[in-house]
Parts: structure tokens; C-alpha cells; sequence
């Protein structure tokens, strides 16, 4: 038997990092763009809808005996899984490099960032599951802490009559925002299945899944209404990240200012980790199919150089 | 072995980012663009990096250069030839447009400073109002070591205590445009005397000049949109003039519905402090004729604002936010010119 085990709270921060990971580089502008001041409402919708849905998945074994792999009645929803993955892994490091090279390391070369990227996640695919959480746990930290100081210092900011006229949108596009989130939100917790239950300590794993993902609702929420009141119209039409350029704002004694790079940490944390996961998943996929036994750096390599080829195909098209 | 060909191969990666050496740039602290003949005319001011540390004067220390293009990027490219460094304008603080450019471009403006990532969309956007921009940039000015700094401390102050002008940042501007509850406004400079002076405010509609606020109604609209520390009000007595301060004010408006009409009550607070008692007032006298005076101004300027019907204070946001189910029912434009108000003052003699 293992002898690695792994806390339901490890569980509970990653299940928090992956149901945030699309919700800053995706999710916070299309709900924005649609829904502007509702938002906060058509993200309850998309919340409590997820709950049931999660509830629905820990019914029905999401964390196992085996992981979702090796598991014999799994093999189509594997394979659709595997599919999305590659996109959704290669879409969002596209996005992450882009961002990284257009605010952070001043228009560099996004493929070296890419590369760095992936071989950082490459090693923690390497490394396992146990570390891999233990991450999860002082970044989930380093993550309330930073946006615990940032609530407060743009709360000085605030413009609370933002959030008025309430239920001002048509209830299609409080609905379309609301599958925005749900969608975006449920998708990457499946890969907890990932973990077989082996792994964790103890048994209360479900509770602490739900838990997280209550954790997740409550800070996208928060930052959304952070979004709201220190914006206006202009920025959630004109920016790709209202989130981001609202951090900017933030300026005290002239000296405390441009912390919107240090403020979009947590936002990368996320991304990080749902791309490990996801990694890890494919790995274990491949390991699966070929038979594999141990960790692989030629195979983790190959699905880099794939995620990294698909992510500036991605590019193109979007040019 | 493995892990010494990974180490090798991680070798080129360790020479850091792609950073900017400060000596390479060219630091735009303020821009002026003009607008003519189809051409647009750039100058920017460029703080002098290279100068020596040991040297404490404190003349200005920048350099002005100019350019035209088909547009901004090109005229800025045209400027990046006689520049050896990289333009860069992280650091705008200043931006100075030209009449016929606000009245012809202002959306290519809004849309070149939006989609520049590089900019901070924070910095002051300023109406010349006789001049060229670019005049307006060129002015040497004795007080401050940057000519842009003269500008900014000028709109800041004039802003807070005496309320004549409004510092109107980009990103505020550029919303106020895409809005249709909100008025732009800019605040304008001139040259007097061979002097840069802070002139009358500019309203703004349907992106063009509309009108300019005279003098005597920048104070008043400071005041109501809380964009004043300190206003100085004079009230006439006895043939003579005295004096208060007025600090610590804030202003509400609270829309309402009368007889199925928009109805404001505008609530004023703050102390006041006697600056000249030129006739032996006392307290309740005080009090009584700053009421009236205070009135008087904002009773003038909403007159002003109904008869030119432009609702330069926003209420018709106010509306749309607190009483949206009454506001989807009336046109507020077209009913602007009847709104009823009254003003309610809750001033303390310190």
C-alpha cells in the first residue's frame, strides 16, 4: 500500500484552486460584458446549479477506489475528457503566456515563457500527487492573504450605487452567464478523480469538496463586486481584464502603487495548478493506454510539446 | 547525468526577462496633439534621463518634440526618428488636446489611448482653449522644473480650493463619453500674459464642444459633484464683501417623483469657516447669508444647466439607478427642462 496521504482540506484547496482557474482569464468578462451589474446574480444562478450537479458527481463515486483512468467503465468519458483537456490546457496557457508577456516580462517571447511554464509543471507532474497538494495549501494561503489586502485597499474605491438598477438585464442573459459559470466552474473539479481514494487520510473528502467549491463561489463573487463597484461600463466593455486594470486604481501615499501585478497572483496560483492537474491527468491517460508503469519524462515532454503546438494554433485562429 | 544535460540546456533561460534599461527610453511625461488639415499635429515632453545627479538646479530638465502624421501612431512614429531612445508612455500624466481635434477626432483619441497597453490610463486630459496644443506645451513656466507639472499643480489646486476648474482624468472621460447618463466635461487652459492659466470648464456633447461654464458656475458645480476641499464664498453686506470658507462639504442628491415629474432634493453639508467679516456679522447672520449665497450659486447654475438643457450633474444616472422603473417610462432628455428642485443646506459656523 501507498504510504502517501493526502489531508481533505488538501482537497478542499484544490478543488478551490480549479473551480477558480477559468474564472479571471475567461469566465469575469464574458459575465461582466453580459450581465454587467447583475453579474453577481446570474453567478448565484450558475452556483447553486453547480452544487447540484456536484452533488450529483460525489454520488456517484467522482473520488473512488481507483482514479478515473483505471476505472473499466470509464473509457468514453475518459477519451471526451482527454480531448478537452488539450483545449482547454493549451487555450488557457495561450491566454496565461500572452498575458504574462504583455504585463509582467514586458512583450517576451511567449514560447520561452511557454516552455519555462511547462517545465515547471512538468516537474511537479514528476513529483506526484502529495506535493503537487501541499502546493495547493500554502498557495490556497498566499492567495486568500493577497486578496484580503486587496479588498481593502480598493475598498476605498468603492462606488456601491454601481450595483443599481438590480435585475436591469433580460433573464436570457442572466441565463447565459450563469451556464458561462457553471460550465467553467464543475468542468475542472472533475479532475479530482484523478486521486483515488486510497490517497486521502480520511473520509471526509465529499464535504470538503463542496466546501471548496463554496470557498471558490465566495471569492470569484467578491471579486466580481469588487469589479463592479470600482468600475464603470467603459472598462467592462473596453478591457479584456476589467479585473486586472481595476487593481490598478490602487495608489496610496504615492508610493503604494502598481500592485495590479502582485494582485493578479492569485489568478495565476489557479492557472497553474488546473495545468498541472491536467498534466497529470493526461499522463496518467497515456500511462493507461501504453501500459506504462512509472512517470515518464519523454512521454510528460510530448504532451508539452502538444499542449504548446495547440495553444499557437490556437493563436493563429484567433488572429 | 540526466539532470547536468537539463541544467546545461536550462543555461540560456537564466539571463532574465526582456528588461527595459531606463537609460534606453524616452519618458513621455506629457503630450499635447493638434488637428488640422486631416493631419494630426504630436508633441511630447521627454524627461531627460541621462542628466547628472550631481547637478541640483532646478530648471527643467525635459525636452519637447514634435511631429505630424495620418494619425497619432504615425505622428509618434515620425517622432521616434529624431529620438534615439524608445518612446515610452507608461509615465503620461499630461495630455493637452487641441479645440479642432475634440470637435473632429476625440473618439480615434479615446480609441488609440485604450487600446495602447502600454499607457496608464490615469493621467489628466486638458482642453486648450485659444492656443494650439502644442503652444500650450511649449510654455516654459518658471515655478515648477517640468512645464507639465506647472499645468497639473494649477488644475489640482484650482480644483480643490477654489473650485474654478475639474480634474478630469482619461479613463473618467472616456466612460463619460460611451455613457448616455453621463456629461463629459474638461477643464481648458489658455495663455494669459505669456502665463499658462486654468480657464473656464468645457461641456461636452455628442463629442463635441457644447459650452463652457463661465467662472461663476465652476464653484458651483465643483461643489455639488463633492469635487472641492475648500470653496470661498463672498456675500455681499452693506455695500461691502465678506468672506467664508466653506470645508468639509458634501453634497447629496436624492431623486424623487412628484405629481409623475423628476423632483431633486439637494442636500448640502459643512462647516464654515470666516475668513473677512467686513461688517460685523454675527454668527446666525453668518450662517444665514452663506445659506442664501450658497443658494443662490447652485439655484443659478441648475437655471443655467435647464435653460441649455444638458444635465451636466448626471441626475439622469441618478434616475436610472434609483428609480429605474419610473426612468424607462419618461425620455429624462426631453424632460430634463422642467425637473424641479429643492435645495436643502445644513451648514455649522466653526
Amino acid at each position: 500500500m501507498n504510504k502517501i496521504k493526502i489531508s481533505s482540506y488538501g482537497i478542499m484547496m484544490l478543488t478551490f484552486f480549479l473551480s477558480t482557474s477559468f474564472f479571471n482569464p475567461y469566465i469575469s468578462s464574458i459575465i461582466l460584458k453580459t450581465t454587467y451589474n447583475d453579474s453577481w446574480i446570474s453567478m448565484s444562478i450558475g452556483f447553486i446549479l453547480g452544487l447540484i450537479i456536484l452533488k450529483i458527481l460525489l454520488k456517484i463515486n467522482l473520488i473512488s477506489d481507483k482514479n478515473i483512468i483505471d476505472r473499466s467503465n470509464t473509457k468514453l468519458i475518459n477519451f471526451i475528457l482527454i480531448i478537452l483537456l488539450f483545449i482547454l490546457s493549451s487555450s488557457i496557457l495561450i491566454k496565461t503566456t500572452t498575458f504574462i508577456s504583455n504585463n509582467y516580462l514586458n512583450n517576451y517571447n511567449i514560447l520561452i515563457i511557454s516552455i519555462i511554464t511547462l517545465l515547471v509543471i512538468v516537474y511537479a507532474v514528476i513529483k506526484g500527487i502529495e506535493p503537487i497538494i501541499r502546493t495547493c495549501q500554502i498557495l490556497f494561503c498566499i492567495s486568500i492573504l493577497i486578496n484580503i489586502i486587496y479588498l481593502i485597499m480598493l475598498c476605498f474605491y468603492f462606488d456601491i450605487t454601481n450595483i443599481l438598477p438590480i435585475f436591469n438585464h433580460n433573464i436570457k442573459d442572466i441565463l447565459i452567464s450563469s451556464i458561462y459559470y457553471l460550465i467553467f466552474s464543475i468542468i475542472p473539479i472533475i479532475l479530482i478523480s484523478i486521486i483515488p481514494k486510497y490517497l486521502i487520510s480520511d473520509n471526509n473528502y465529499n464535504k470538503y469538496i463542496i466546501i471548496g467549491y463554496v470557498i471558490s463561489f465566495i471569492y470569484n463573487v467578491i471579486n466580481i463586486l469588487i469589479t463592479i463597484f470600482s468600475s464603470n461600463n467603459f472598462i467592462i466593455e473596453n478591457f479584456e481584464y476589467p479585473m486586472y486594470f481595476v487593481m490598478n486604481k490602487i495608489q496610496y501615499f504615492n508610493f503604494i502603487e502598481r500592485l495590479d501585478n502582485l494582485f493578479m497572483l492569485p489568478n495565476i496560483f489557479s492557472i497553474f495548478i488546473f495545468l498541472i492537474i491536467s498534466l497529470l491527468f493526461i499522463n496518467e491517460y497515456i500511462k493507461n493506454i501504453f501500459k506504462i508503469k512509472k512517470d515518464n519524462i519523454y512521454v510528460l515532454s510530448l504532451i508539452s510539446i502538444l499542449i504548446i503546438l495547440l495553444s499557437f494554433s490556437f493563436k493563429i485562429i484567433l488572429i | 547525468m540526466k539532470k547536468y544535460i537539463i541544467l546545461i540546456l536550462l543555461i540560456p533561460l537564466i539571463s532574465g526577462c526582456n528588461y527595459k534599461e531606463l537609460n534606453n527610453l524616452s519618458i513621455i511625461n506629457s503630450m499635447a496633439i493638434d488637428y488640422s488639415n486631416n493631419k494630426y499635429k504630436v508633441t511630447v515632453q521627454v524627461l531627460n534621463t541621462d542628466k547628472n545627479n550631481n547637478e541640483q538646479d532646478n530648471t527643467f530638465n525635459g525636452t519637447t518634440y514634435m511631429a505630424t502624421g495620418k494619425n497619432i501612431s504615425d505622428a509618434i512614429n515620425n517622432i521616434n526618428l529624431t529620438i534615439p531612445k524608445k518612446i515610452y508612455l507608461g509615465h503620461l500624466e499630461l495630455l493637452v488636446l487641441s479645440k479642432q481635434l475634440v470637435n473632429n477626432k476625440l473618439n480615434n483619441i479615446i480609441s488609440y489611448f485604450v487600446d495602447n497597453n502600454e499607457v496608464n490610463k490615469d493621467f489628466t486630459v486638458l482642453l486648450s482653449l485659444e492656443d494650439s496644443a502644442n503652444t500650450i506645451l511649449s510654455t516654459k513656466e518658471l515655478l515648477s522644473s517640468y512645464p507639465y507639472g506647472n499645468i497639473l499643480g494649477s488644475i489640482e489646486n484650482s480644483t480643490l480650493f477654489s473650485g474654478i476648474s475639474s480634474n478630469t482624468k482619461f479613463i473618467d472621460l472616456a466612460n463619460s463619453l460611451s455613457s448616455d447618463y453621463n456629461t463629459p466635461i474638461l477643464s481648458t487652459v489658455k495663455i494669459k500674459n505669456k502665463t499658462l492659466t486654468i480657464s473656464n470648464l468645457a461641456i461636452l456633447k455628442n463629442n463635441k464642444i457644447f459650452i463652457y461654464l463661465d467662472n461663476k458656475y465652476n464653484l458651483a458645480y465643483n461643489f455639488i459633484t463633492n469635487n472641492i476641499n475648500d470653496a470661498i464664498i463672498n456675500y455681499k453686506c452693506n455695500n461691502k464683501y465678506s468672506s467664508v470658507k466653506i470645508s468639509n462639504s458634501n453634497t447629496i442628491i436624492k431623486p424623487k417623483i412628484k405629481n409623475n415629474m423628476p423632483y431633486i432634493n439637494i442636500y448640502i453639508t459643512g462647516d464654515i469657516y470666516v475668513i473677512e467679516n467686513n461688517c460685523n456679522d454675527n454668527k446666525n447672520t453668518i450662517l444665514n447669508n452663506t445659506n442664501k449665497e450658497v443658494k443662490n450659486i447652485i439655484n443659478n447654475i441648475l437655471i443655467y444647466s435647464k435653460n441649455k438643457n444638458i444635465d451636466i450633474f448626471n441626475i439622469e444616472e441618478l434616475y436610472y439607478k434609483f428609480k429605474n422603473n419610473y426612468y424607462n417610462t419618461i425620455n429624462f432628455k426631453k424632460i430634463y427642462n422642467k425637473l424641479n428642485y429643492n435645495i436643502i443646506t445644513k451648514l455649522e459656523v466653526r
